[in-house]
């Protein structure tokens, strides 16, 4: 038995005292709050993890999300040439030419709900934090974020054509509207999707008639021929009055005792022109000439002055139009001929070589800017590469550096436009005392462009001749003084890889928990979209670039978009039919600010219905940054495939 | 009596103990609640991550599908789309003088029409330049390609085989231009939606406001044209039907009839969230599109999440070189990869 009056530490020495009172006594409660202390800080800390684990979960889910965004992104950008961006616009001088509604770049694309994404107001994405302030510093510079669209393009249908969100399922939100996107890092000089002043390339099929602007380009590069050609299109009694613009009389019945004797006259001129213009090429047979057809490559390096390699556009036009006179002589349309018929073999002959000819024209020489380029087989020679000399010395200011003294009293926010069947020198753009201020950069190419005449388009575009504003004046002059210096010319130079490297960059935040996530107006959208001038003016293209959110603006009642209001809306789609014909007068009404400009905020969800976020708007939310992808930033047009 | 140790070992007192059972309730109701917590938590993240696991398996499953075509064609040859006029028939490209590479540069690929109207003959006798009976080889190859692809492989084939540059029309001996190729009407066996007489067209003019597509569920559409528009007759930008007796060929029908649902985790548990992945192939609005739907739907909340996206992938013409036929054959007879 264990002696109890010994104790360790003592020797068992049972003279010490013991003290069992003091060794024994209770926890105190100090002691107890202290250990609850302890516990609580546990208890704190492995709370704290688990919502770690859960936004581990979340951001896992997002990165998902981002990566397939990220795709869908490239997707629809490599194949920007399979899209209709509205790109190939012309106008009479540089500075008139905003161009780039949809332009190369992929920061610019993002821009556009084809991409699948739409802008997110400036007002929201100042109020997010992120680390390092890289959201508010890539704003300072001028960037912006994109979220993704609730109507994305799920049956192919590029969204952004018209906006209106056809061929969108948009039966579940997307949870991909968490994220935001920015493109970081310094944006391209991209090529141009053509001069702003020359929607180069024309086109059109071989053979064909002549066209007006064929004509022109004729007379102003002073090409050989240009009686024998004016004897083809001219009216009488000078000449057949055959053209482009009125073949279609010849065989649609109209006057069906003159036909064979008009066409048999478009053939005579038609051979004179080739006579005229290619006199060695021409073999004469009993059925007439036959245009000899292009010789083999010879080896390179091939010289400019080399026709066989490079041929004149001249030939190329002259050849289109003696085929195309060839071949109407053996329409069925006609009165039979009164002699005895071209033989197939003749007829065959004549067209080969206007096409063969054709295609060489075409695939030698991008920078020749005289004949059209075949759409008999389009190819990768047709558009030329082009950019802007942003270089000192490659500005042009070609609207006049000061406003008029007097200037013309405006319609609305307009300088006024000539009325609908007014002539085009009535236009402002013909007052030589009206300028705008307005400034442009040069041209520059590989080398400097030959053969051109001057844009065929319409200010304006669409709808019935008189309606339209008017053809683009002469702007051959116009034209010379837009090229800058080709040696500055650097899309085909060498290039190291980081020159081209820039970041698309994702953050998480649920921005639609703002309370005015819905009711806030969109952003002004950049006037680049616009194919107007700053005058108002529209030039030659029918498409106005809407707002990217425009098809989820509210009506008045924020109980409905405009864009499926079929009834009472003050404005129908701008773009086309009556609407587009005064599109020179819907611009600046009170129904069309209230209705296309998104007064009454944005069905950014997309789920109809106005939503209210709990958080107030002064409040501000941190974004997540949840994934970067570096990517290559091309400067051209281009596409992955077919 | 030592009464100083018997007053050290009296007991709590009342408010002792009361403290003592408040502290103890206190702790209790925190270990509670931190268990309970945690539990929930553990649900989240499980549930989290089973969903996580879910789309991350259903977006491989889309990305896959995209690049192998296995869904829409299983590789032993079973499937419907291998039957003659569908996408995976077995093709020889010898016969009739089609086997030259179909390089955008070869003399065969220019084309000798009128491109002002289907009318082969008002401004002219076309078909005296070249026709689908030509003699000459690189002159009827146009007709060629475009009549027996069609017929052969479909629609959407012959848009991914045809170059780029492709003028979708040909004439025969006598210079009509077959039905088949025009604005001629409605139904079956009609390359063009049925809209004015605007002429011939390429993929751009063809595919805006339309398409073509392959499906596994619906091969007959293999020879249709769906158009979601109709562009000239009753207005730019109406969206009608092309065909009011049969709606299936507007807007909705290529929806529809594109869809391949892939089958993922058809053995999965009750509780788990049901996955469905659509994947469609179509060539609509001036491009070949494939893309990819997700739903997960939450059986026990109803909740429906959804992800959409557009991917490149692998063409018609690279999965049919990745397949055989039963006899080890290659599916393109006679045509080199590119």
């Amino acid at each position: 038995m264990m002696d109890s009056t010994r104790s360790f530490g003592h020797g068992g020495d049972t003279n010490v005292p013991r003290m069992p009172a003091q060794g024994r006594r209770a926890t105190t409660l100090f002691e107890v709050a202290v250990s609850l202390l302890v516990l609580a800080i546990a208890v704190t800390a492995a709370l704290a993890i688990f919502p770690v684990g859960i936004r581990a979960q979340q951001q896992a889910r997002f990165q998902l999300y981002a990566g397939t965004m990220a795709t869908q992104m490239i997707d629809a950008w490599t194949q920007s040439d399979h899209s209709f961006w509205r790109q190939q616009i012309e106008s009479e001088r540089l500075a008139q030419n905003t161009f780039v509604n949809a332009p190369v770049d992929f920061e610019r694309m993002l821009d556009h709900s084809g991409m699948g994404m739409l802008p997110l107001p400036g007002a929201l994405a100042r109020r997010l934090d992120s680390d390092g302030d890289e959201i508010a510093r890539h704003l300072g510079e001028g960037g912006s974020l994109s979220y993704p669209t609730p109507l994305p393009a799920e049956i192919g249908m590029d969204s952004g054509y018209h906006n209106t969100g056809v061929g969108s399922v948009g039966d579940v939100p997307p949870e991909t509207q968490k994220l935001v996107f920015a493109v970081l890092g310094y944006a391209q000089q991209n090529a141009l999707p053509s001069h702003p002043c020359l929607g180069w390339p024309y086109q059109d099929f071989v053979p064909s008639p002549p066209q007006p602007w064929e004509v022109a380009s004729w007379d102003l590069n002073a090409w050989p021929g240009a009686t024998e050609l004016h004897a083809i299109v001219d009216a009488a009694p000078g000449g057949v009055g055959v053209s482009g613009e009125n073949l279609h009389l010849l065989v649609d019945g109209v006057d069906p005792a003159g036909d064979r004797a008009v066409a048999d006259a478009y053939l005579l001129a038609a051979r004179a022109l080739a006579q005229a213009v290619l006199p060695g090429d021409l073999s004469a047979t009993i059925d007439g000439p036959i245009p000899a057809m292009p010789p083999p490559f010879p080896s390179p390096p091939w010289l400019a002055s080399d026709s066989a390699v490079f041929p004149p556009p001249a030939k190329i036009l002259a050849l289109s139009y003696l085929a195309n006179a060839t071949l109407l002589a053996t329409s069925a349309r006609l009165d039979p001929p009164t002699g005895a018929p071209l033989p197939d073999a003749y007829v065959r002959a004549v067209v080969d070589a206007a096409l063969a000819w054709s295609d060489r024209y075409a695939a030698t020489d991008p920078y020749d800017f005289g004949a059209p380029r075949p759409l008999n087989r389009q190819t990768c020679h047709d558009f030329p590469l082009l950019q802007f000399d942003l270089f000192p010395g490659g500005r042009q200011n070609p609207m006049g550096m000061l406003a008029a003294a007097t200037p013309p009293a405006p319609v609305g926010r307009f300088p006024p436009l000539p009325a609908p069947s007014a002539l085009i020198a009535d236009a402002p753009y013909g007052d030589a005392t009206y300028g705008t201020g307005d400034v442009g950069w040069r041209v520059i190419g590989e080398r400097q462009p030959t053969s051109y005449g001057r844009a065929r388009g319409e200010y304006g575009w669409l709808g019935s001749a008189d309606n339209r504003a008017g053809t683009i004046p002469d702007n051959h002059a116009a034209l010379d003084a837009s090229w800058g210096v080709s040696a500055r010319f650097n899309l085909c130079r060498p290039f190291a890889a980081a020159e081209r490297m820039r970041e698309l960059v994702c953050w998480s935040v649920e921005w639609r928990a703002w309370e005015d996530a819905e009711t806030l107006p969109p952003d002004a959208p950049d006037s680049t979209r616009h194919f107007i001038d700053s005058r108002g003016a529209a030039v030659s293209s029918e498409y106005r670039g809407l707002h990217p959110e425009a098809a989820l603006f509210w009506n008045e009642a924020r109980g409905a978009r405009w864009s499926e209001v079929t009834d009472g809306t003050p404005v129908e789609w701008p773009d086309y039919d009556d609407v587009a014909n005064e599109r020179r007068w819907a611009y600046d009404t009170p129904e069309y600010r209230r209705q296309w400009m998104g007064w009454y905020g944005v069905d950014r969800d997309g789920d109809g219905e106005l939503d209210r976020g709990p958080l107030p708007a002064s409040a501000r939310m941190r974004a997540t940054l949840v994934s970067r992808f570096v990517f290559y930033d091309r400067r051209v047009i281009a596409g992955s495939r077919n | 009596m030592h009464r100083t140790q018997a007053s050290r070992r009296r007991g709590y007192t009342l408010v002792e103990l009361l403290v003592s059972v408040s502290i103890g309730l206190a702790v209790c109701a925190t270990a509670f609640a931190v268990i309970r917590i945690a539990s929930q938590s553990l649900t989240a993240v499980e549930r989290l991550s089973i969903e996580n696991g879910l789309m991350r398996a259903a977006i491989h499953a889309g990305f896959d599908e995209v690049d192998t075509w296995e869904a829409l064609d299983p590789r032993d040859g079973s499937g419907p789309l291998r039957a003659a006029g569908q996408p995976f028939a077995a093709f020889d490209w010898t016969a009739e003088g089609l086997a030259h590479d179909m390089a955008q540069h070869h003399p065969a690929g220019l084309w000798r029409g009128c491109g002002a109207t289907h009318d082969q003959r008002k401004y002219g006798s076309y078909h005296v330049v070249a026709n689908r009976a030509d003699p000459d080889p690189d002159k009827r190859w146009y007709g060629q390609l475009l009549q027996r692809v069609g017929d052969s492989l479909g629609y959407y084939a012959l848009t991914d085989y045809a170059p780029g540059n492709t003028i979708y029309s040909y004439m025969d001996a006598y210079g009509d231009v077959p039905d088949e190729f025009k604005d001629s009407g409605y139904g079956a066996d009609h390359f063009y939606a049925p809209t004015r007489d605007i002429g011939p067209r390429d993929i751009h003019r063809l595919t805006e406001a339309g398409g073509f597509c392959i499906s596994r569920l619906f091969p007959s559409v293999s020879q249709h044209h769906f158009s979601f528009w109709d562009n000239w007759g009753a207005g730019f930008g109406a969206l009608v039907t092309t065909d009011p007796a049969d709606p299936r060929w507007d807007y909705a029908g290529i929806h529809g009839r594109s869809a391949q649902p892939l089958a993922l985790l058809p053995l999965r548990p009750s509780h788990w969230p049901e996955p469905t992945v659509v994947v469609r192939r179509f060539v609509a609005n001036y491009r070949h599109w494939a893309t990819v739907t997700i739903h997960v739907t939450s059986p026990l909340s109803g909740e429906r999440m959804k992800l959409f996206f557009s991917s490149l992938g692998t063409t018609l013409r690279g999965a049919r070189a990745m397949r055989t036929t039963p006899g080890g054959a290659t599916l393109d007879v006679g045509l080199a990869l590119p």
